[in-house]
């Protein structure tokens, strides 16, 4: 107990000198380079084939300007999850890509990390002035910056995407509300019989109705924007048994597979091979843009189209600064130096288009209206996957995809000036600590995908029963011990953070 | 005389009735085994989008190299990574042998007094294990083998299985008497060994070797683990790989901005089996000798 | 050494003096139990209030802390105190005290029944006990002297002292090991039977041949043993691997508070299927195999049977969905077409033991036939001969040759197989169902749900380990069971 109770004082006189040294400037202290320094970096997937030559080059750089080099060291993507834990538990890197979606906030909290505050102060001042101090205030873990998110803002609001040309063949509404959708896949299934529809099953579609929601706990728990530290059980709301009706409506429709539950092929393969006409869950722009481009080289007859769920209430978020994140790892012995290299793969121009695309005139070139293009060498695009370095001065386009993107990215931008909403996520920065009631967290899971599941993909005889034995289930899972962790955990980061 | 000659009519008849039988059988389970395999040859050479929308088919609908094209399409990596696992399956495969046959020689010997101690020593690694995070440990930071050839090959030299199979392969086929009279007269334990076990033991070393080279030819864990560079890749890591990225990117695109590649995966998949079954069909001819040669029945000898 | 000689002359001279060293030693063994009881203790905490405010013990945790430790309570104190550096050395010495204990009691035990082996080995076995049970008491008492060093060394300062039962228990211990160390060389005399140091002069080359597989065994299996460790502690990267807060016996706890029955019950009924069938069926085709007198279709035969070998269960699942799926699978689209009523495979919980059931033994059976094959290759071939020549058929030679010939094989099989009883087949359930919560009531076992809830969770090396621990003490006890009951009955066919 006295461990925590130092450990939360600690970390609020921390929090209090940031804020302090956040009034002015702060002065870098001057670094001592004569020893030279290797480090290693440590990335996910596989080493582009021509990782010694670009390494060799960007190391050239470095040894010249901080005394250090880098060892890009890479997870491969066989078991990249279980191999990128091993490398944190086993120790050895350095520098480490982070993201949100690879467990940063339960890694962070187990202090597999660094605190960066003051060696960002004392190192790299101007490197932290290039943050939005929110984008820095999301990287937080118990009141201390643990990783340096990416400077490049990125847009990932989920949405559904859909076949335009078919809209226009059939003269079909185009599906920007669940009663459209509706139109659209039953419009699809009236004129091509046979013709698969939807590869998910009503979660996604949900996110149509829910435009406003904060966030979801894996509890049912849901919270509005409007009223952040209002917990709603949506688990136990009629708006439940409502949106399972409806995912039983639709999948007695035949809108998707009866096998759905066991069916584990990729939806986007399907989307692209003309299985399923309508793609709702875990898009975003950026698929949709990489499929614009493989439709034109596969199906140039074939329109796909993207709406974004929550664009016409103005939240749409920049994706959470953990996303892509570069930390430093506990075990890293010259935290200095690592700070340096950082920022200067990031900042320094030259190096920032190595890391990124490798050697100008050998592995690519810069077209004339400032898009990448491939000279087809063994570096590709973001050939190092070093995506958390990525800086919006030097970055260029890949192709015409590459320049779509950034096109609803500006935007994105645009709406969210239009309606003054915050440019990013307040919430994204929020971490449950779920230690204390693990056990009825893993029941409570496992109830979810017994009961729920079969539920969300409208496989039950009677939608009414099985939400009722859903919720008897999940109650005696413990469902009421996690619900109450959570809210607990959750206002007390909105109160922190002044979300009301 | 009479009664002689009507009971070998009435053998051969049950001997006969035998042979329809196992003829028939061994057929059929034969079929049921290779027709999945059969499937996987023709989707490995059909269209992947035909693969997806119409389902497999036992004659490829619309024939296509492109899985081929895609597994081959860095040429020197994949010989690469053939070369490696020719490499690891024969140089463990030979010390794997060795060593077990070795060992079970030891633990087969009744006057060798700690037999029994040995054998549940063995016995015991293939029940308790500490998981992988301090095998991983001592291989890679205590012993520092990472990115060597030998860390891949070492690990899988033999297993308590495998050292326990043969032990009833010698106490099979080298009664002791034997081994006991060389003994007598004058033969030393690893000469006995070298020079009259060994040489009965074809069946066994056929059995024992091809499992061992099967699980080098399959292995893909250990490169995952211990593979720095793609120098050192096995083949079905360097295959499984590259599945693997496809999936893991269209996974990860979800929360971030992340380029992807597209690869078409049902016939890559398909081909990968074949590309990797290949070699070892070649091989299994030979060590198949050994399983059905030795017992020769009814009517071909006599 | 002259002590010895006394020693010596004493249990010679005397007729009863194997029963006073027999008694004498036996004494020790019954003190050295007691003065291990958890109320004894062997190592004191001192300068307590200094040692807690330097390891940052709070009044609230001192409450739980007793001042004194025996090594059954020292577990105890490393979980209450937090000192998770301490824990692994904790549990090796309560192992070293379990083992110390069971040959302590062994010992005693085989004192009193006083019996002699039949098997012409007099009370050796007897007298090995005691060494052991000694040598094991005497490393007991080092070991907990270490750790006082040790605890003091990880605290930085002087916060644990040694009992003075430590060094007593010591002293009895090896003087008890004299003691026995004679008995047993006079029995060795008297049964013809020699040493470890005689079996070394004598079978050396044997003892050389051994030495490749202990080294590899060393580095692949027991060393990374310490790793069973992890199954008692809440890892977190701040304190890492072996200083982590140990929890005792928590995280079993957490395994088996959710559907626990569900999941042995279905991961050992389809082991015990597996087993079963699988070694039935082949050996049903091996003998058939073996059997069949044209050379081209035995090869053949054999070689396409392995081929599903080759297929891997991601594969099998791609074709067997394609198969199954309700609305485009193929056996759906037949029966609609016949005008029947299509199949819902993957809601279905009824067809899935089958199906499962299926897939195991059609990618094993040509592949584990091998074995039992090569097994039949091996039979003299003159055993057939002089049967036929007996005017045996077919069936009697199989009947009573073939399979008593190939029993040992599927004894070493079996009891290996019976191993892995709460071990499931993780590819074959995972790949070809999927997370397929409707059919958990009869696919879901140990090994998915531990992957399941493990998937995604970078602290969960706690929970994966206690789950393989329990898959492995499991499979130990079956397995010495089965050894036990085959040895009573058939002793050749025993795997030790």
């Amino acid at each position: 107990m006295k461990k925590k109770v130092a450990g939360v004082v600690l970390s609020t006189v921390a929090m209090a000198a940031g804020m302090f040294a956040g009034c002015g400037p702060a002065k870098a202290a001057e670094q001592d380079y004569s020893e030279q320094v290797d480090l290693v970096f440590y990335l996910l997937g596989d080493a582009p084939a021509g990782l010694d030559r670009v390494e060799e080059e960007i190391n050239k750089i470095l040894l010249e300007k901080v005394n250090a080099t880098v060892d890009f060291q890479f997870s491969t993507w066989t078991d990249w999850t279980e191999k990128y834990k091993l490398e944190l538990t086993t120790g050895g890197a350095d520098l480490i890509y982070t993201a949100n979606w690879n467990s940063f906030g339960q890694l962070a909290q187990s202090g597999a990390f660094m605190a960066l505050d003051d060696l960002l102060d004392t190192v790299s001042p101007d490197f932290k002035a290039m943050f939005d101090s929110a984008a820095l205030d999301g990287c937080r873990v118990n009141g201390q910056i643990m990783t340096i998110p990416c400077l490049w803002k990125q847009y990932t609001p989920n949405g559904i995407e859909y076949r335009a040309d078919l809209c226009e063949k059939y003269d079909l509404p185009e599906p920007d509300s669940i009663e459209n959708l509706e139109a659209y896949l039953k419009g699809v299934q009236e004129n091509e019989p046979g013709q698969g529809l939807m590869a998910n099953d009503i979660v996604g579609v949900l996110g149509y109705k829910y435009t406003t929601r904060a966030t979801n706990s894996g509890y049912g728990q849901s919270v509005d924007i409007a009223t952040p530290q209002q917990v709603d059980d949506y688990w136990f709301s009629d708006d439940f048994v409502e949106d399972m009706k409806l995912a039983k409506k639709w999948a007695d429709q035949g809108f998707w597979s009866r096998s759905i539950l066991s069916d584990t092929s990729d939806a986007g393969e399907k989307y692209d091979n003309g299985q399923c006409v309508a793609l709702v869950f875990g898009m975003n722009p950026n698929k949709y843009a990489t499929r614009v481009e493989t439709f034109a080289a596969t199906h140039p007859d074939w329109k796909t189209a993207y709406y974004t769920y929550n664009e016409k209430d103005g939240y749409v978020w920049a994706t959470a600064p953990t996303a892509d994140a570069t930390a430093i790892t506990r075990d890293c012995k010259n935290p200095e130096r690592a700070m340096k290299v950082l920022e200067l793969l990031v900042t320094d121009k030259e190096l920032n288009m190595l890391t990124q695309y490798g050697v100008a005139g050998q592995d690519y070139e810069e077209t004339e209206d400032g898009l990448y293009k491939s000279l087809n060498s063994d570096f590709g695009y973001e050939g190092l996957n070093a995506w958390s370095l990525r800086n919006p001065e030097y970055k260029l386009p890949n192709g015409e995809g590459g320049k779509l993107l950034q096109e609803m990215f500006d935007h994105y931008e645009e709406v969210i000036n239009e309606k003054g909403t915050p440019s990013v996520d307040p919430y994204s920065g929020f971490n449950e600590d779920y230690s204390a009631y693990s056990a009825e967290k893993a029941a409570v899971d496992d109830v979810v995908n017994e009961y729920l599941k079969p539920l969300q993909a409208g496989l039950v005889e009677d939608v009414d029963e099985a939400v009722a034995t859903f919720r008897e289930k999940v109650t005696a899972a413990g469902v009421d011990v996690c619900k109450e962790g959570w809210a607990k955990q959750w206002v007390a980061f909105c109160e922190e953070n002044g979300l009301k | 005389m009479q009664a002689e000659k009507s009971k070998k009519i009435k053998l051969s008849r049950a001997d006969k009735t035998f042979n329809i039988l196992a003829f028939s059988l061994v057929g059929i389970a034969a079929i049921i085994c290779v027709l999945p395999f059969v499937l996987v040859v023709s989707g490995s050479l059909t269209d992947n989008y035909v693969i997806l929308t119409e389902g497999y088919s036992l004659w490829p609908k619309q024939f296509s190299l492109d899985a081929y094209k895609t597994i081959f399409g860095n040429p020197a990596s994949i010989l690469q990574a053939y070369k490696m696992t020719i490499y690891y399956t024969v140089v463990g495969t030979a010390a794997g042998l060795f060593v077990t046959t070795m060992t079970a020689y030891v633990v087969s010997r009744k006057e060798f007094k700690y037999r029994n101690v040995v054998t549940f020593l063995l016995y015991f690694t293939t029940i308790f294990g500490g998981g992988m995070i301090p095998w991983y440990l001592l291989y890679a930071n205590v012993l520092n083998l990472k990115g060597t050839t030998f860390v891949i090959w070492f690990p899988g030299i033999t297993s308590s299985f495998l050292v326990i199979l043969m032990r009833t392969f010698i106490t099979g086929s080298v009664p002791d008497a034997i081994a006991e009279s060389a003994k007598m007269d004058g033969a030393g334990q690893f000469t006995i060994f070298t020079k009259i076990v060994m040489p009965v033991l074809k069946p066994g070393l056929a059995t024992v070797g091809l499992f061992l080279a099967l699980g080098y030819w399959n292995d893909w864990y250990r490169s995952s683990l211990f593979s720095t560079s793609s120098d050192t890749y096995e083949l079905q890591f360097y295959l499984y790989n590259m599945l693997s990225a496809s999936t893991a990117l269209k996974d990860l695109t979800v929360g971030t901005t992340i380029s992807i590649d597209n690869l078409p995966t049902q016939s890559v998949k398909m081909a990968m089996a074949v590309v990797v079954t290949g070699p070892m069909l070649l091989l299994y001819p030979f060590v198949q000798r050994y399983f059905v040669s030795g017992i020769t029945v009814g009517a071909v000898k006599g | 050494m002259k002590y010895l000689s006394i020693c010596d002359q004493y249990l010679e001279q005397r007729k009863f003096g194997r029963k006073t060293g027999q008694l004498l030693t036996g004494a020790v063994s019954m003190m050295l139990i007691v003065c291990s009881l958890p109320f004894v203790d062997w190592i004191r905490l001192v300068n307590t209030s200094a040692f807690f405010e330097k390891q940052g013990i709070t009044e609230e945790m001192a409450s739980t802390l007793r001042s004194g430790y025996s090594i059954f309570s020292l577990l105890g104190f490393v979980q209450n105190s937090g000192m998770g550096a301490l824990g692994l050395y904790a549990m090796l010495l309560l192992l070293v005290l379990a083992a110390a204990w069971y040959f302590l009691v062994s010992y005693i035990w085989k004192i009193v029944r006083n019996r002699r082996d039949a098997d012409g080995k007099g009370e050796l076995r007897t007298y090995t006990a005691g060494k052991t049970a000694m040598l094991l008491a005497a490393l007991l008492t080092v070991g907990s002297y270490g750790f006082v060093l040790y605890a003091n060394d990880v605290a930085g300062m002087k916060g644990f002292a040694g009992s003075w039962i430590i060094g007593a228990e010591l002293a009895a211990a090896i003087a008890a090991y004299v003691v026995i160390k004679r008995m047993e060389a006079r029995e060795r005399v008297r049964c013809r039977e020699h040493g470890l140091v005689r079996e070394l002069q004598k079978n050396w080359v044997l003892f050389l041949m051994l030495v490749p597989i202990a080294v590899f065994f060393l580095i692949n299996s027991y060393l990374p043993m310490v790793g069973i460790y992890f199954a008692f502690v809440n890892f977190n990267f701040t304190d890492g691997l072996w200083a982590s807060p140990f929890v005792g016996l928590k995280n079993f706890e957490f395994l088996f508070q959710s559907q626990m029955g569900r999941l042995i019950r279905n991961t050992v009924l389809y082991n015990v299927v597996f087993i079963g069938l699988g070694n039935v069926i082949q050996i049903f085709f091996a003998i058939l195999v073996s059997q069949i007198t044209v050379k081209w279709f035995k090869k053949t035969g054999q070689t396409l049977m392995f081929m599903p070998y080759f297929v891997s269960y991601v594969m099998l699942k791609v074709m067997v969905y394609s198969l199954l799926e309700y609305q485009y699978g193929a056996i759906n689209n037949a029966i609609r077409s016949s005008g029947g009523q299509a199949i819902d495979f993957y809601n279905t919980t009824i067809y899935w033991p089958f199906l499962i059931t299926l897939f195991y033994l059609w990618k094993s059976v040509g592949y584990g036939m091998v074995t039992y094959l090569a097994t039949i290759m091996g039979i003299d071939n003159e055993m057939y001969e002089a049967s036929k020549v007996d005017g045996a058929n077919v069936f009697q030679r199989i009947r009573y040759i073939t399979l008593p010939q190939i029993k040992p094989t599927f004894i070493i099989l079996l009891i290996y197989s019976l191993g892995g009883i709460m071990k499931g087949n993780f590819e074959l359930f995972y790949q070809t169902v999927g997370n397929n919560g409707l059919l958990y009531e009869v696919t879901d076992i140990l090994d998915t749900y531990v992957y399941r809830i493990t998937i995604g969770q970078p602290l969960s090396i706690g929970l994966g380990s206690a789950a393989g621990l329990f898959q492995s003490i499991f499979g130990f006890v079956v397995v010495m069971l089965t050894n036990w009951v085959i040895r009573k009955k058939e002793a050749d066919y025993a795997l030790f």
